[in-house]
């Protein structure tokens, strides 16, 4: 797979070009589709809104804009990942058939997409895309309010294995890589549950806002008195952020096994989820903690402006 | 004072106190720390155990040093015969999170789950089984019979798991490396794959074992059968499905094979079995074992003092002359309450008739008038009191102005807010060794270290797993209430103690938090009360160390009824993205 970094002024929207996104909670979930929007139609627009959403303003706007385009809406669970990934596996199949010759470009708006659906999409894409055509996902970035109220998420119940397979060695250490947010507490109930034997703490930001970085390290003092090593990445970075991690993983995986618990912002959570299935060796894995289904409190997470994308292609 | 810690000042060196996990260590490092606690030796029988110990009291330690390999490093009397006459035999079997979630995870229905499970465990038993073998064959000392007898065992094996028709393997390694094969080339994720695997592996969890112990002995040529200790470690993360396999080898005739299967208190979450309606018996079919040490236990001075010297020696000489913490941190006088008090306020403040001239000024009228008729005062008054008399002196000492008083150190103190536990000890033990780098340790410099960790552990109960702020929020509420009683008014005996009144229907509600609050040592109760499950007239302790946070005295007397109405349930935390302006650290920073 061949991942690269690209810029939103990269030949931004073509004319056979696809667009996925999700609309959610957060309304930093419809920004780059308020730039799309003049560009999309029926056939090159796939859109998720998800079903505990719908009642928030900009959901309404976009829905009822969307409907006079005639473009369908897929109303679907958060948790219903594999029915997404069948959407989306279909949608971009169907499209590819259509145009057998014309190299194919596919947006995905994974700003409020669940985990568990985008983390997987690269994978998906990969078998789906043909050698010229290239998958772009794009990550809006947001800003949080200065304090809100959340349910604890982390319970063992709430750990899932996303990606890997560990070692069958009973004595081998491990190595947990663990992202950090602004949610101190969250990871620390994490680290309560998975009692780390080596503990890795990993961020991500963006390097123009140092205050961001600032606030983590801040937050996060505890966790980092913890941590044998700390990693520092740029969220505008992505192909840097996953090799870094391939790099550790692979550094790591001399001494044992190397188990990552992502969190923070989403491109961090993607790098993380992608690694094991990329190094491709027994004992990488990959745990997701999922949120708090039965008291879930929605954070809306206003757009900054900015916006941080890849591509991924095929090895040629 | 002497104090080996003044060797640290200025030292710049790794902190031998920087890792508490004992998971992480090495075999050599886990047998050179041993320290055989009573409870290890009685291990070594034929019965199955759950074993519960709060977090970091010690479980993964004592499984690991079970195996015969671990048990052939150690210089004891009991080590050399368990390690010579070869009745027990344990093999360790880590249920590492990742492993079973990757069972879990699984979208399948729970009899499929069950097959993977038996089939993942079997294959991490098989593997355990080998390395085990690999450690008893090093005791042969003619090179040809060893290799020969691993050929024999590694052929026997591989025939009774396997194919007798298929001879792809030479020597124990390679018939561990194909296990590993057969475990990696199986998708969990597809789960349909069942009919690959060799039946052995598919049956109940054990199997793998069952099939070639009398094998095993027979080509090792042992007198009589071993009884076979499976050691399942860290079954917290079984979900019950998964835990109801190992009720199912509890009752079943197991034939000289025991479980040995640690987790947190609470989390053996069901007595049912894989067959319906048949469930298991505490006290019949298994017991329960609770693992934590009380802090003033010979067992947990002896450990903490092992503790101590050989890191210490590992890190400076193994020529150093340190016995244990007492050494390195020193001792006040006969290290007790009375000598803190003393070196505090002086030896005319600190003489008994003194303090007892002080302590009936704030009894309340009728007991002083009680008081003058009591014939054994230092029983009756001196004892009881005391401890309460000295944390109000010392809380209020504390209150003056940039004053610390040198109260919470000294190694009595140490080994009572770790309570009982390891981990928690070597958690301390790392702070005090970060100030000992900078300054001398004295009994005021530990305390201001002590302080600063039970502050710290006190506020990262609000991240517990799932009910982190009700315990928080709960905790606090109570801790208060005990410090208005100990610091307001009259003096009165109490301590850090207390009874829940709770409702019938908040009951089942509120077990959820204080079950949690137990399991990670916040909240202490009895072994009757972790075994037999918390009833409406359960007493609890809060910990050492919340007693420490809000001076408490630390005793479990004369428990206080608090009505679980007035403590709050609600579970939010805030989560507060700290402005670059601020310098103060706001970790758990609360906005209510």
């Amino acid at each position: 797979m061949l991942v690269e970094n690209v810029t939103s002024s990269d030949n931004w929207f073509q004319e056979t070009d696809l667009y996925i996104f999700t609309a959610g909670y957060e309304s930093r979930s419809v920004y780059l589709y308020s730039k799309f929007a003049s560009n999309l139609t029926k056939s090159n627009t796939l859109v998720f809104v998800l079903n505990d959403c719908q009642q928030f303003n900009h959901i309404s706007e976009v829905v009822s804009d969307l409907e006079k385009k005639n473009i369908l809406i897929n109303r679907v669970n958060y948790s219903d990942s594999t029915q997404a990934h069948k959407t989306i596996n279909e949608f971009v199949i169907k499209y590819l058939m259509q145009h057998p010759s014309i190299p194919i470009r596919v947006h995905i708006d994974y700003s409020s997409m669940p985990r568990a659906w985008y983390c997987k999409l690269p994978f998906i894409f990969e078998t789906v895309l043909r050698k010229t055509d290239q998958a772009l996902f794009w990550y809006s970035e947001g800003e949080y309010p200065s304090s809100y109220q959340e349910y604890p998420s982390a319970g063992i119940e709430s750990i899932s294995l996303f990606s890997g397979k560990p070692s069958l060695r009973i004595d081998s250490n491990r190595a947990h890589v663990i992202a950090l947010g602004y949610d101190a507490i969250r990871t620390q109930a994490i680290i309560s549950i998975i009692d780390p034997d080596y503990l890795v703490a990993c961020y991500a930001h963006n390097p123009q806002k140092m205050n961001v970085q600032e606030g983590i390290l801040k937050v996060n003092y505890h966790q980092l008195s913890q941590a044998a090593m700390t990693l520092s990445l740029h969220i505008n970075d992505f192909s840097f952020m996953l090799s870094k991690l391939r790099e550790m993983a692979n550094d790591l995986l001399t001494s044992g096994d190397v188990i990552f618990v992502p969190d923070g912002p989403k491109p961090l959570i993607l790098a993380m989820s992608m690694i094991p299935s990329l190094i491709n060796k027994q004992g990488i894995t990959c745990l997701h903690v999922a949120r708090n289904m039965e008291c879930f409190r929605p954070v809306d997470v206003v757009p900054t402006g900015a916006l941080f994308g890849f591509s991924i292609a095929r090895n040629h | 004072m002497d104090r080996i810690s003044d060797l640290v000042k200025g030292y710049d060196g790794q902190n031998p106190f920087s890792d508490s996990q004992a998971r992480n260590f090495s075999d050599t490092k886990i047998a050179s720390e041993f320290c055989p606690v009573s409870n290890f030796w009685s291990l070594f029988n034929d019965q199955h155990e759950v074993l519960l110990g709060t977090r970091g009291s010690g479980k993964t330690f004592l499984l690991k040093m079970m195996r015969y390999s671990m048990l052939k490093r150690v210089r004891q009397p009991q080590a050399e015969k368990l390690v010579s006459e070869k009745h027990f035999l344990a093999l360790y079997v880590p249920m590492h999170l990742e492993f079973v979630t990757q069972i879990t995870s699984c979208s399948f229905q729970e009899q499929v789950q069950i097959q993977l499970f038996q089939f993942a465990f079997n294959c991490l038993l098989a593997d355990s089984l080998l390395a085990e073998l690999a450690a008893i064959l090093e005791e042969i000392p003619d090179k040809h019979s060893r290799a020969r007898t691993n050929i024999a065992l590694a052929l026997g094996l591989n025939n009774m798991w396997f194919s007798k028709n298929i001879d792809d393997i030479s020597d124990l390694s390679s018939l561990a490396t194909k296990i590993k094969r057969l475990y990696f080339n199986f998708d969990m994720q597809a789960g349909n794959m069942m009919d690959l695997i060799p039946p052995v592996f598919k049956r109940q969890i054990c199997s793998s074992l069952l099939s070639v112990k009398e094998l095993v002995a027979s080509i090792l040529d042992f007198k009589e059968e071993p009884t076979w200790i499976i050691c399942i470690d860290e079954a917290e993360f079984l979900s019950e499905p998964l835990q109801r396999c190992i009720n199912s080898v509890f009752r079943s005739d197991s034939s000289r094979i025991a479980l040995k299967v640690a987790t947190l208190p609470y989390y053996h979450r069901t007595l049912n079995t894989l067959s319906s309606g048949i469930v298991v018996s505490p006290g019949n079919d298994f017991c329960y074992r609770v693992v934590d040490l009380p802090h003033d236990s010979l067992d947990f001075v002896a450990l903490t003092n092992r503790l101590c010297s050989h890191r210490i020696k590992t890190r400076f000489s193994l020529d150093l002359i340190i016995e244990g913490l007492e050494d390195f941190i020193g001792v006040v006088n006969k290290d007790s309450q009375i000598d803190y008090y003393r070196a505090e306020v002086g030896e005319a403040k600190s003489e008994r008739c003194y303090i007892e001239k002080e302590m009936n000024s704030l009894f309340s009228k009728s007991l002083r008038e009680n008081n003058a008729n009591y014939n054994f005062r230092r029983k009756t008054v001196y004892d009881k009191f005391a401890p309460v008399f000295f944390v109000r002196r010392m809380y209020e000492l504390s209150k003056k102005g940039n004053s610390k008083p040198g109260w919470y150190a000294g190694s009595v103190m140490i080994r009572r807010i770790s309570q009982g536990n390891p981990r928690i000890f070597i958690q301390i033990m790392n702070d005090l060794f970060e100030k000992a780098r900078e300054s001398e340790l004295t009994p005021k410099a530990q305390h201001r270290v002590i302080c600063d960790y039970v502050h710290s552990l006190c506020e990262s109960t609000q991240a517990l797993e799932g009910y982190g702020p009700t315990i928080y929020r709960n905790l606090a509420d109570i801790a208060n209430l005990l410090h208005q009683r100990v610091h307001s008014g009259t003096l009165i005996s109490i301590g850090c103690s207390f009874i829940l009144q709770i409702s019938d229907e908040n009951f089942a509600e509120c077990m959820k938090w204080i079950r949690l609050a137990i399991a990670y040592s916040r909240l202490i109760v009895d072994e009757d009360t972790i075994i037999n499950g918390i009833r409406p007239d359960t007493k609890y302790s809060l910990s050492n160390a919340y007693a420490a946070e809000y001076w408490l005295p630390m005793r479990s007397v004369h428990p206080i009824k608090i009505s679980i109405e007035n403590c709050r349930v609600s579970n939010l935390y805030t989560v507060s993205n700290v402005p670059s302006q601020t310098n103060q650290l706001s970790l758990f920073e609360e906005k209510e």
